[in-house]
């Protein structure tokens, strides 16, 4: 183990990994940063990017698209009042405030530190429990994968649709039946193909990604032809280390609230950064609370510790059983498996040592993530200066691009197109699309191991079932728990 | 803030009005009832389709590990998710009935229909984009000792369709558009072509 740890930490300090990944970083940020570019929108677009990557590098270079694009939110949230991200809300309700007050450059300074504390909190909860979950991981068989996935689209339908689960679960099923699209694995009949020779491959999960968090972003924010102004000058952006300190407790509290939820798959940084704000707000000091909601860099510390400590979170489940924590971590796991590499509980087997290089990956990524937000505050201001109406536009050939690059094949392409509509008219409807990215990606696991666990259980009882697969029967529960919660909890 | 019907349209307008982003899922949720009873429909439909065609599929030994048993299964449940949203809606729809005189302040409608016809002119655009990008394909080469300078048909196709989106949406002007849209297509295209070794669509 000590020597592949050696080997995979010499593979990732190599100068072209590390311009890799400082590209990807940058790319990240810029990317976050920007308003409306979600961490999943960069993930799924500069996956494109990495085609022509060898898997290592490939590796490396998503885990610092993912690292940078995670902390990239907080700028515009700060700077401009605009969150960059979905999870950078928080962060902007505490930030601008004091942005406003003249303390902009601090605030982002403190993110910036957040954000580096966060990650490590991550990484280090994610070396010291992977062990752990991959000795839990081991014992699932087709049952056990079988409920893992419908748990996982059962929770993101929940949790991506406001108080309406329902219509998560509806986008969660649709894609359930996208994914059954092209020729089975197991008898090789062809489902829902209608005939057409090209739909026999399948739906591939990249290009409708990128259609459904790209175009689907594009056709919503083109037509608002309001641009607005920001201001130009950020003042001194000092990385305040002792306002860290001060805050500790709420640093680790919240670092150990992003990790956790970041492992629970479909719950992503959003979730994690308002539950950390809010059980901040809850246990903070009289006089620290007075500042809550007015520029507290409590806040700030909460909500960024979270959403970072949120990265590692997330590839606990995606590593260990190939189930990603959120739509982000999908497309880590679509990035590796288009390298070859299957990621769950038989990842140490196929991919020996694979796990110690993306711990070291996300440890490079994290340095480099602080040294390249310092850098790249300024540049990003100017950035800001432009309008949405003009920035938008730009993006429609990178998403033609990349949905073509994954396969080289235009089909794809159309795939891609089409998921942009329908993800715009999901939206006008009030669908939430992450879960269907999700079921899309997680169906065929579904549709397998189900049909292989119904043979095994050919001659067996319900009682029986449930008595001998005692993990299977905890999930079940969990599964059906998760219904439960969705529906009546909410509605209470 | 809470999801009800009331607070999406006025998120969605609010953000339609500022320009501001409240969040990548944030208008997911609640809908009007009409928009409910036509989305029930269409998965009712999807469902029934999906259960019926999930038998007709052929399995050769026995049912249980035919490829329809899970979409038969997901069918289903589209189908009486689709009755919970029908029942949802309707409840909804009774409410508001009850309360009547009690409108929402903002006009929605009016910013939604002049958003639906740029959203469909710039779908439109799009769809032509990508058409076009399918069915012409060429690539010019120029070698020089040092480098080869290639344009195909994605940089003679994309940028003046970028540029027209930018004079469209943008309002700059057209030379400007142009320019900004040329300057982006032969970035990416260098990137993606010379940088990554990744063929362009319509050219290579």
């Amino acid at each position: 183990m000590f020597e592949q740890i050696i080997s995979q930490f010499l593979l990732a300090i190599g100068p072209w990994m590390l311009v890799v990944c400082l590209l990807g970083v940058s790319l990240g940020i810029l990317w976050g940063a920007m308003p409306g570019l979600s961490t999943t929108m960069a993930m799924a677009l500069l996956i494109g990017l990495s085609v022509g990557m060898s898997q290592y590098v490939a590796i490396m270079f998503m885990l610092g698209v993912y690292t940078g694009s995670v902390f990239g939110g907080a700028i515009s949230a700060v700077l401009i009042n605009i969150p960059g991200t979905p999870d950078a809300v928080p962060t902007m309700m505490e930030g601008h405030p004091l942005a406003k007050k003249g303390e902009g450059g601090l605030a982002l300074g403190t993110a910036i530190a957040a954000s580096f504390l966060g990650n490590w909190i991550g990484i280090l909860l994610l070396i010291l429990f992977i062990p752990a979950i991959l000795f839990i991981a081991l014992e699932f068989r087709s049952w056990e994968m079988f409920l893992l996935s419908m748990w996982g689209i059962a929770i993101c339908g929940s949790m991506s649709s406001g108080e309406m689960p329902l219509k998560g679960w509806i986008s969660g099923w649709i894609g359930l039946l996208i994914s059954f699209v092209g020729v089975d694995i197991v008898h090789g009949t062809p489902r829902y193909t209608f005939g057409f020779l090209l739909l026999e491959d399948g739906i591939s999960y990249i290009p409708l990604l990128i259609g459904l968090f790209g175009l689907t972003e594009i056709l919503k924010v083109l037509p608002q032809d309001n641009p607005y102004s920001i201001p130009s000058k950020v003042g001194k952006i000092i990385p305040p280390f002792s306002t860290l300190f001060k805050y500790a407790r709420s640093s680790v509290r919240s670092g150990l609230i992003g990790t956790i939820i970041g492992a629970i798959p479909g719950a992503g940084a959003n979730v994690a950064s308002f539950l950390s704000y809010d059980i901040g707000r809850r246990r903070a000091k009289e006089e620290e609370k007075k500042k809550w909601g007015k520029g507290s860099y409590e806040a700030i510390v909460c909500a960024e510790v979270a959403n970072n400590a949120n990265v590692g979170g997330s590839m606990l489940p995606t590593l260990t059983l190939g189930i990603p924590g959120n739509a982000a971590a999908a497309a880590i796991l679509a990035a590796l498996e288009m390298k070859n590499v299957v990621l769950g509980p038989t990842i140490q087997t196929e991919n020996p040592g694979i796990i110690y290089f993306i711990y070291i990956g996300l440890i490079i990524a994290n340095f480099l993530m602080y040294g390249m937000a310092i850098i790249l505050i300024k540049p990003c201001v100017r950035l800001f200066s432009l309008p949405r109406t003009l920035l938008m536009p730009l993006i429609i050939p990178i998403c033609i691009v990349g949905s073509y690059a994954v396969h080289l094949n235009y089909f794809d392409v159309y795939i891609m197109f089409i998921s942009g509509i329908v993800g715009y008219i999901l939206y006008r409807f009030g669908f939430p699309l992450a879960p269907m990215v999700l079921a899309v990606i997680l169906g065929p696991m579904a549709d397998e191991n189900l049909r292989r666990a119904l043979l095994v259980f050919e001659d067996k009882g319900i009682l029986e079932i449930l008595w001998d697969r005692k993990l299977g029967t905890v999930l079940l529960f969990v599964v059906l728990y998760t219904f439960y919660d969705g529906i009546f909890r909410r509605k209470s | 803030m809470t999801n009800t019907p009331e607070n999406r349209w006025e998120n969605e307008a609010n953000e339609t009005l500022t320009g501001k982003f409240t969040g990548e899922e944030a208008s997911s949720g609640y809908s009007s009832p009409q928009n409910d009873f036509i989305s029930s429909a269409v998965v009712a439909v999807v469902g029934l389709g999906a259960m019926w065609m999930a038998t007709k599929l052929d399995y050769p030994d026995t049912i249980l590990t035919s490829p329809g048993v899970l979409p038969f299964f997901t069918g289903g449940c589209l189908i009486i998710m689709a009755a919970a949203l029908l029942f949802s809606a309707l409840r909804r729809k009774r409410a508001e009935n009850s309360r009547k005189g009690v409108s929402i302040s903002i006009s929605s409608s009016k910013i939604s229909s002049r958003q639906m016809r740029q959203t469909l002119v710039l779908g439109f655009i799009v769809l032509v984009y990508v058409l076009l990008l399918d069915q012409i394909n060429f690539t010019w080469r120029y070698h020089t000792p040092l480098y080869t300078f290639n344009v195909g048909s994605f940089e003679v196709i994309s940028i003046p369709l970028i540029a027209g989106i930018l004079y469209y949406f943008w309002r700059g002007t057209i030379i400007k558009c142009f320019i900004i849209s040329a300057l982006m297509i032969f970035f990416l295209a260098i990137v993606f072509r010379d940088g990554f070794q990744i063929l362009l669509p319509g050219s290579g």
